[in-house]
């Protein structure tokens, strides 16, 4: 079946409703001027330069020419505590024990502090390493030696003190469910390279899943065809991926050329576009049942990546997923989306204490995490990856006492005010770090940023500006970064 | 009541008539010598009756509609009195057309000028009214012609503090206080209007804490006085420092910034060329854009051509997706968009030499990457033309130092990934060597394995 | 000199006489003076506000002069702020004035400063033509046309008795179409055959392809009656509930779950039962709305008037600890005002919650005026979802009828209706969570009050007048516990003593009584248990308190067996429905303005009332959530009929008249048929008297809704996306329909209606929740067959392959799903498990029809398309049939071997799953 005797101009043709259409509402129902430039995200100017199948997955070019093309963002879920990590506060050590002044406590809303909590003093050691002198503790021997590679946010701050919540503002910009996930939003302004593959994979390890659940990667209002993928290391990497066991690949390929050709009769008696949008994302499926498991299988990666990595393909752990997100950015993966869970040090548990859990979550994910930045440098593909690991806020400098008592074990409570994130890659300033908290890192000083901001400056990285980057939704135009956010230009290079 | 006010919209109407009768007359009276209009005095009576009660009538309707309240009464009693003027004018010449003709020349000609200044001036107010103050004034010089415009007048060490405290009034004040509008009737486009003040006074006194210029400037934004108004550009504070700088030293007008030692925390005053971060990727002029069938034919090969923003004709073309037996024809086929096309990328594509000649064509380039591709030593020469090569990507491919030498033209590069590649570690150190300005990537990190990587850390072992 | 003025009079006197002379004086000056005259007087073109101004203004000016910024006290929403004064002093637009109105001369002037839009591209000349014609007619401003109420609108006769028309049109609605599509120059298409229709009209009435048992019972009729009979057939069936059913659910965020962190399971499955049987009694439309949002206020209101409320339940609770529980009762109650406006009333009110409405008129304050409806609801955003509805069944509900029978004759009816409500609804009663003043003691989880040794804690404003007796539940964790009631403070008078026993971990229920005081107390709690060793654990814990008098009459025969029966209906563990439940006026709340939207910085108080713009309350009508649901169901409310009606033709033809189901206002798309539109509303309340089934009934039998969806390229350049409708609708299946089709086509529907979820096949580790460990066991039996209804939701990882096929997670309500076409939807059909089972069971029906395998194949093609097959489909299939090699399995074991039957089978599979995966399969032709 010649695919060009099939006249590849109509699969351009506009699927129902508002998504991808020409725009050209008429004057009465023009919405705001700053629409039809997003609108027109479907047709790339004058010349139509999308690749095969054409449709919502085409790439697109940025409003400007992008310092990266692909964006690797770490979640590490539960909040891990900046002040065993990164945030050296030496008056910290001399207040260990003591009552917390009430001057913090006025005003503040707190998950599970009650009363008077005493302060409770860093669990690690700090150290100064690189030439930028960055404080790493040693929780992160591997991390500490690529100081230099590496962009701290030292003051970011929220206003939401729930997992779920604050998960929700820091990927889709709003802390209540139904809006479209950051990935999504990239992937519909800038459509996946690869057609073989999907553009928003995301992978989870830890346990669970993160405490918003899959509306963190959903793509909301948008069309379905742009919410993550979820990829999973046990079972079909991607849902319905492999055939059943009666129908082998040879007899897949029959059924689907079969399929195609009666959809030709279909289309020759109704003459409707959406057949042949239809016919090629078939041919499209048929494909990725190859590709798909080809990138997803870390098999018969050669040894040493897996001494690099610590990655290890009979268990399902971070590492792999860590190994996994170079080899799909390797391929042309626009978004992928690393979550992990566990890491809500309060000390109501052992493994839930800085002084023992952090320990354990840290050495999970260290090595993996640098063997990334450090993987992804030799291949040439750090220039154009941004590379994006935080939690969704900080702990706070006092031990928590749930229910007004002090917990079995050391822990800390969630902590909107100040917490520490740290960028990697193309566009940014190395060895760089914006933004102080005060002596005892309970709130910023200096180089404030909300998670707003840092949506903002990801999408300046890829080309967009983020109050163009719309979609029309509910009588007005929606934007990640909903009506806030200005990028971080301080840690542009 | 309805009604008379109703009477009232037909004043504009209705004003046109006496207009036109009395300039009627006022043409007869200059076309036609006195003596001889005198003979059909009873014609001209007749004219100057109509007039006259044309006028009358249009007065009372322009007092009604006055009434109805359409319009600020300042503008229009100016309009009001002068039309019953000249109605009560038209009814004396009306009334002594005999006198007229009979008095001195002069006053002949003097009353026919009070007419006839009365009608214009009347006509003018009423217009100005219903039309708009600035209907009539000319459309303002275009551009080009007005001086060079001053705003963009660059601030060097020669120019003198005071040109560069009129670069800041120009940019940020004269929008109000400039030539075609003075609000609180200051103006601070020049000198004589600076030294001149406004309605409180002059805005600079002998220090520059007491000067109300920089007392306005410095008060809180939300505060009603702060100047500039809080929608408009603010200005920065290198600039308000400079200004009390300048009026701390005696608001000098003559000396230059050198003479009187700008002090180096204000050197932001001095422009210079805004230096835009330049993207060593992207070439500085734009170029036109391809031609679409030729893309259309790339297309159809499955190649991703992109423009690498919204608004450049610069093009990126990525062959992730060709079909293998498609590659030279594709490749054949770029060579097309050689002046458009300035990132390239061949990853995991086998050319044959023939083909990684003809990459070698394209002279644009700025980003290529080859990444596990079949690219060897004897390709690597096809590549040497690339002048404009800015990032080049060899990692996974067959290349040694000796391909590498055969590029050392490319004295643009900026980054050359060369791991796992055939180049030895020690074959580093002259690659360096032959290309002193260009970041060497050899890659092969180690992450070592720790002990601590593997345990899992229990409550008692710590 | 002289002779040069001789000359001039010679001159002037010439052009005099030839001026004056008749013949010029006719011919020229006559005609020019008379056409200036006709040019001036013609009257204009009237210019339409809705159609030209206001798009302009929504275009250029009222993101700066609107709703959410008034700069230079200026605004374009509101006629009387418009045409009012501005900060300038003088009004902005004078009627009738354009040289004089500020508006003009700001978009014509050359300073930067002053041209507007401010630092924007100008107007385009017509932009502005079009405003200075409309300011010199008099800036005449009216209402967006959705805003006015519903008039009758005749259908267009123009062309009724053209011979095209008389033969095509079957009913009104066909006229207005023709219409439309004589403007473009469209003509439209035949009638679709009747095989094909039917499939058409099956799908969209019931949800599910025509099932054989409906087809034999019609026999052979000619199409026209076919056609009428097949229609009421499929109206009356069962299964036309539960197709509807499903779209509200949609609409209402229907879920198994409550979302967030935790989304642990909630029991609210009766209201899609409710729903079911709504639509199948065909309850009208005003009703339906009026039960739903105010059933528990109806006089006397039955069980099922009170599930009805569990439409605005449906919204999400937080479990997660350290939750704020007012911060999400807020949330709970500001998602229902924007529901209902979005749902019924096609309006985005929630832009209103933060700032004034940008487009549409619609102030700040309107929508807090608005929120106090729902604001007085009982719920708490507790972890059981009180309050809740208690079924009883079997023995429970003769006890409970029973027990009214005896209070009917021994207590007055107000008592009578408190116990009935209070055992039906255990309400109203005070939750635990909203103590304070802990003493230790603490919310455990933020959700239960709990003490440790000598704790103490407050409950509020308890109203205490006309009380004696309290029922409480709780926990005691060991026994020997004194729990002290004081009155007023800690150590003030003490209303009771109880002795706390261990409970066993345990819910359990206790009644005490205590002397009668009287007016609204705070009461403090204390807590002592001499055998609580360790300070820090916890000894008893509450969930809700509930004051009452003691149970009536005393002394009166059969006294002890109603008290034995009402304590045992009390303590019944019984299913549970979150309903709507309204404070009694000893918990009222009163309602504030959120500054910004924001609910921790309360401004003004408000009272419940409606936007002005809208209809106001019907007369006679209280001014409460009731009376607020019977002004939603009014004639006089301008948009609920046409949004009802927008959105039963959106599930018909696939696109609404106005295609924006969510924003009739001015920035949603306009309509394409206005006058339709209204014509429908119009017949939908007054013909129909809100009957849903006789409007469907209307439109199915259009000649418009039975065309052939052919598409002729002429129709594809001048209307790609069908708007204007000179085609029959093709839009692919929903979720729901692709997945009964294959169940029905391959025989293994399980018709079985009501009831809980069902958990069909879904692949492993989908539900990850923390703190949650409920798993996805899949259902026994053939409940996995169930229709897609009935598909347990979880609203934080919904079913995989619905998601795909463009269903919403039903996260906060959806008015329309974006359908898309995407390979992994091309995955989901191929290979899993639930289409390959059903691919497979169809395999072996076709194979088990005796005939040629052509014959079989035929015969699977019409049980799939309920049409023939055409030859070259049958040949491709053939062709594939003949290709299918065995699989590496199969030929390992060695080829010959294989069975002929099982050599058939196989590749019957195969042609099986081929086929479920034909385009006209998924789509509604």
């Amino acid at each position: 079946m010649e695919r060009r005797e099939i006249n590849m101009e109509k699969l351009e043709a506009q699927t129902r409703r508002h998504f991808i259409k020409n725009c050209t509402l008429g004057l009465g129902g023009l919405a705001l001027s700053s629409l039809i430039s997003a609108c027109d995200r479907g047709a790339s100017g004058n010349l139509r330069l999308s690749g095969p199948g054409g449709g919502p997955m085409a790439p697109k070019p940025p409003h400007f020419p992008g310092k990266v093309k692909h964006v690797i963002y770490i979640h590490l879920a539960g909040a891990p505590s900046q002040l065993e990590l990164f945030e050296y506060k030496p008056d910290l050590v001399k207040l260990n024990g003591k009552a917390c002044p009430q001057s913090l406590l006025q005003g503040k809303r707190f998950a599970f502090i009650r009363g008077v909590p005493k302060m409770l003093g860093p669990q690690a050691e700090f150290k100064q390493h690189g030439e930028s002198g960055a404080w790493i503790s040693n929780y992160l021997p591997h991390l500490s030696t690529i100081a230099d590679e590496l962009t701290f946010l030292k003051a970011v701050h929220t206003d939401q003190f729930n997992h779920a919540p604050a998960q929700l503002l820091m990927h889709t910009g709003t802390p209540r469910l139904g809006r479209p996930s950051m990935g999504s939003w990239v992937t519909y302004g800038l459509g996946s390279e690869n057609s073989n593959l999907p553009g928003y994979v995301v992978l989870t390890s830890g346990g669970n899943n993160p405490d918003a659940g899959k509306s963190v990667w959903g793509s909301g209002f948008l069309p379905s065809v742009y919410q993550g993928i979820q990829c999973r290391s046990d079972g079909d990497p991607v849902l319905f991926i492999n055939n059943p066991d009666h129908i082998d690949r040879e007899n897949r390929e029959a059924s689907v050329r079969a399929i195609n050709e009666i959809n030709k009769h279909t289309y020759d008696e109704f003459n409707d576009p959406e057949i042949l949008t239809r016919i090629s994302q078939y041919e499209l499926a048929f494909r990725m049942q190859a590709t798909v498991p080809e990138v997803m299988n870390i098999a018969d990666e050669p040894r040493f990546v897996h001494d690099m990595y610590g990655s290890d393909p009979d268990r399902s752990i971070f590492a792999n997923n860590a190994l996994l997100a170079r080899k799909l950015v390797e391929k042309g993966v626009r978004y992928v989306q690393l979550f992990d869970w566990g890491w809500d040090t309060h000390g109501t548990s052992e493994q839930g204490s800085i002084d023992v859990g952090l320990v354990n979550k840290c050495r999970q994910t260290d090595k993996a995490v640098t063997a990334l930045v450090l993987d992804l440098k030799q291949r040439g593909l750090l220039d154009e990856t941004l590379v994006v690991w935080g939690g969704e806020f900080g702990r706070t400098p006092m031990q928590e006492n749930r229910e007004g008592k002090t917990n079995r074990f050391k822990g800390r409570d969630h902590h909107a005010d100040a917490f520490t994130m740290w960028m990697a890659g193309g566009g940014l300033k190395k060895g760089f770090s914006f933004g102080e908290t005060d002596e005892i890192g309970y709130s910023g000083i200096s180089g404030q940023v909300t998670p707003y901001d840092i949506q903002a400056t990801i999408l300046h990285l890829l080309g967009f500006d983020h109050e163009q980057l719309t979609y029309p939704f509910q009588g007005r135009p929606f934007r990640l970064t909903d009506v806030h956010g200005t990028v971080i230009k301080d840690i542009l290079a | 009541m309805q009604i008379i006010n109703y009477l009232g919209k037909f004043h504009p109407l209705a004003v046109h008539l006496p207009i036109g009768i009395l300039s009627l007359f006022l043409l007869l009276a200059l076309f036609i010598p006195r003596a001889q209009l005198q003979k059909s005095g009873a014609l001209i009576r007749l004219v100057l009756l109509i007039s006259a009660l044309s006028a009358t009538g249009s007065s009372v309707s322009g007092w009604l509609i006055a009434n109805s309240g359409a319009y600020d009464t300042k503008a229009v009693t100016g309009h009001q009195v002068m039309g019953i003027a000249l109605t009560l004018v038209n009814w004396g010449i009306w009334y002594k057309t005999v006198f007229l003709f009979e008095c001195k020349i002069g006053v002949y000609r003097m009353t026919l000028g009070i007419l006839a200044a009365l009608m214009i001036l009347t006509g003018h107010a009423g217009g100005s009214l219903t039309h708009g103050a600035d209907f009539l004034t000319p459309p303002p010089v275009p551009v080009w012609f007005s001086p060079e415009s001053e705003n963009q007048r660059s601030v060097t060490w020669e120019s003198s503090a005071f040109e560069a405290a009129s670069v800041i009034f120009r940019q940020k004040c004269a929008g109000c206080h400039g030539k075609n509008k003075q609000k609180g009737k200051l103006r601070l486009d020049a000198k004589e209007y600076l030294l001149k003040g406004g309605k409180s006074g002059n805005p600079i006194a002998k220090d520059a804490a007491s000067s109300l210029l920089i007392k306005r400037l410095l008060l809180p934004l939300d505060d009603e006085d702060h100047m500039p108004p809080k929608e408009k550009k603010q200005l920065s504070k290198t600039e308000i420092d400079f200004l009390v700088w300048w009026i701390d030293n005696g608001t000098d007008f003559e000396n230059t910034l050198r003479a009187m030692n700008l002090p180096d925390s204000l050197k932001g005053i001095l422009t210079t060329e805004k230096v835009t971060p330049v993207n060593p990727l992207i070439p500085e002029r734009n170029v036109e854009a391809a031609h679409p069938s030729v893309v259309g034919v790339l297309n159809s090969f499955d190649l991703i051509v992109l423009p690498v923003a919204e608004n450049t004709n610069h093009l990126s073309v990525q062959f992730v997706n060709i079909a293998p037996e498609n590659l030279g024809k594709a490749v054949r086929e770029v060579l097309k968009i050689e002046e458009q096309l300035i990132w390239l990328n061949l990853d995991h594509q086998h050319l044959d030499p023939e083909t990684w000649r003809t990459v070698g064509g394209l002279s644009n380039l700025r980003k290529l990457s080859v990444k596990d591709s079949n690219l060897n030593d004897e390709g690597m020469s096809g590549l040497s033309s690339l002048s404009q090569l800015r990032h080049l990507n060899l990692v996974g491919t067959d290349v040694s130092l000796s391909g590498i030498e055969q590029i050392g033209a490319l004295k643009n590069l900026k980054k050359l990934h060369i791991y796992q590649t055939q180049i030895a570690s020690d074959d580093v150190e002259n690659i360096r060597s032959l290309f002193p300005e260009t970041d060497i990537e050899f890659g092969y990190y180690e992450v070592p394995i720790l002990k601590s990587d593997t345990t899992v850390l229990r409550m008692e072992d710590r | 000199m002289d002779r040069f003025r001789d000359f001039l009079n010679n001159l002037y006197f010439s052009i005099m006489k030839k001026l004056f002379s008749y013949k010029t004086l006719f011919f020229i000056l006559l005609p020019a003076f008379v056409s200036l005259v006709v040019w001036n007087i013609l009257p204009r073109e009237e210019i339409d506000y809705n159609a030209q101004v206001k798009p302009i203004f929504n275009k250029h000016c009222i993101s700066c002069h609107g709703g959410v910024k008034k700069s230079g006290g200026f605004s374009l929403l509101f006629e009387a702020e418009a045409k009012g004064n501005t900060d300038s002093g003088s009004p902005a637009i004078i009627p009738g004035r354009p040289g004089q109105s500020e508006l003009i001369r700001r978009l014509t002037t050359d300073d930067p400063e002053e041209r507007m839009p401010y630092e924007k591209p100008a107007l385009s000349r017509d932009e502005i033509k079009i405003l200075k014609r409309w300011i010199g007619q008099g800036a005449k401003w009216d209402t967006h046309w959705s805003y006015v109420p519903v008039k009758k609108v005749e259908a267009p006769d123009g062309f009724r008795e053209e011979e095209k028309v008389r033969q095509w049109a079957q009913n009104d609605i066909d006229l207005f179409i023709y219409e439309k599509l004589e403007q473009l120059k469209l003509s439209p298409n035949p009638e679709a055959g009747t095989d094909r229709l039917a499939r058409r009209l099956s799908f969209d009435l019931i949800g599910l392809p025509v099932p054989d048992s409906i087809y034999a019972g019609l026999g052979e009729s000619s199409p026209e009656t076919l056609k009428n009979e097949l229609t009421e057939v499929l109206l009356n069936s069962p299964h036309f509930g539960e197709k509807w059913a499903g779209i509200w659910m949609d609409l209402a965020r229907y879920s198994d779950t409550k979302g967030y962190e935790r989304d642990d399971s909630r029991t609210i499955w009766k209201y899609r039962d409710w729903l079911i049987k709504a639509f199948n009694d065909d309850k009208p439309y005003d009703r339906f709305l009026i039960e739903q949002i105010a059933g528990d206020l109806l006089t006397d209101p039955t069980d099922d008037q009170r599930i009805a409320t569990a439409f605005h339940r449906n919204t999400m609770t937080n479990d997660e600890g350290g939750t704020d529980n007012e911060e999400f009762r807020v949330a709970a109650v500001v998602d229902r005002v924007n529901t209902t406006w979005e749902v019924i009333m096609g309006t985005t009110f929630a832009c209103v919650q933060c700032h004034g409405h940008p487009y549409d008129p619609f102030t700040h304050e309107d929508y807090y005026k608005f929120l106090a409806y729902f604001n007085n609801s009982r719920d708490e955003d507790t972890f059981d979802d009180y309050p809740v509805f208690r079924h009883f069944e079997k023995d429970d509900s003769i006890k409970l009828a029973e027990l009214t029978v005896w209070l009917k004759e021994h207590a007055d009816r107000s008592k009578r209706d408190e116990i009935v409500k209070f055992v039906k609804t255990w309400q109203p009663s005070y939750n635990s969570l909203k103590s304070d003043q802990f003493v230790n003691s603490e919310l455990a989880d933020t959700k239960w009050l709990v003490f440790r040794n000598h704790g103490s804690s407050r409950l509020r404003g308890v109203d205490l007048n006309g009380k004696n007796t309290m029922i409480y539940r709780y926990r005691g964790f060991l026994p020997g516990g004194i729990w002290g009631i004081h009155l007023d403070s800690a150590d003030g008078p003490l209303l009771k003593e109880v002795k706390v026993e261990d409970t066993g971990r345990r819910w359990t229920y206790n009644e005490i009584a205590f002397d009668e005081v009287s007016g609204r107390r705070d009461l403090y709690f204390t807590y002592s248990n001499p055998n609580l060793k360790n300070p820090l654990s916890n000894g008893l814990m509450f969930d809700w308190f509930y004051f009452t008098a003691s149970f009536p009459g005393k002394g009166k025969p059969g006294r002890q067996k109603a008290k034995n029966d009402y304590w045992h209906l009390v303590t019944r563990h019984a299913l549970q429905t979150p309903v709507m439940i309204e404070n009694p006026p000893s918990m009222s709340r009163t309602t504030h303005i959120f500054d910004r939207g924001n609910w921790m910085t309360p401004g003004k108080q408000v009272v419940p009332g409606m936007p002005a713009i809208m209809n106001a309350l019907p007369d006679g009508v209280e001014n409460n959530r009731l009376g607020m649901a019977k002004w939603l169901a009014s004639t006089q409310n301008p948009l609920t009929a046409r949004t009802y009606v927008n959105r039963i033709w959106e599930q018909l033809f696939g696109s609404g008249i106005v295609e924006t189901l969510e924003d009739f206002g001015s920035q949603g798309i306009p309509p394409t048929h206005r006058k339709l539109l209204d014509h429908l509303a119009w017949k939908f309340m007054r013909d129909f008297n809100w009957s849903t089934k006789r409007l469907l009934k209307y439109i199915v039998s259009s000649a418009t809704y039975q065309q052939s969806s052919h598409s002729r390229p002429e129709q594809l350049s001048v209307d790609p996306q069908n708007k204007f409708l000179s085609r029959g609708p093709r839009i692919r299946l929903t979720a729901e329909q692709i997945r009964d089709q294959a169940l029905v086509v391959s025989g293994l529907f399980n018709p079985e209606m009501y009831g809980p979820g069902v958990m069909p096949y879904q692949p492993e580790g989908i539900w990850n929740s923390p703190y949650n460990s409920r798993t996805w066991t899949r259902s026994t039996g053939d409940d996995i067959y169930r229709r897609a209804l009935y598909t347990y939701w979880k609203r934080t990882s919904p079913y995989p392959s619905m998601l795909i096929f463009d269903a919403m997670a039903r996260e906060v309500c959806a008015s329309r799903r974006i359908s898309t076409n995407t390979p992994l939807q091309a995955l989901v059909t191929l290979n899993d498990s639930v289409y390959v089972e059903a691919s497979l069971h169809f395999a072996k029906r076709m194979a088990a029809y005796n005939g040629t395998i052509e014959d079989q194949i035929a015969y699977g093609y019409e049980l799939m398309m309920n049409e023939k097959i055409s030859s070259e489909k049958l040949e491709i299939l053939m062709d594939l049939y003949n290709k299918v090699a065995p699989p590496a399995r199969v030929k390992r074991v060695g080829y010959s071997r294989e069975s002929p039957e099982d050599q058939h089978a196989r590749r019957m599979a195969v042609l099986g799953n081929t086929m479920f995966n034909l385009d006209e399969f998924l789509m509604k032709n």
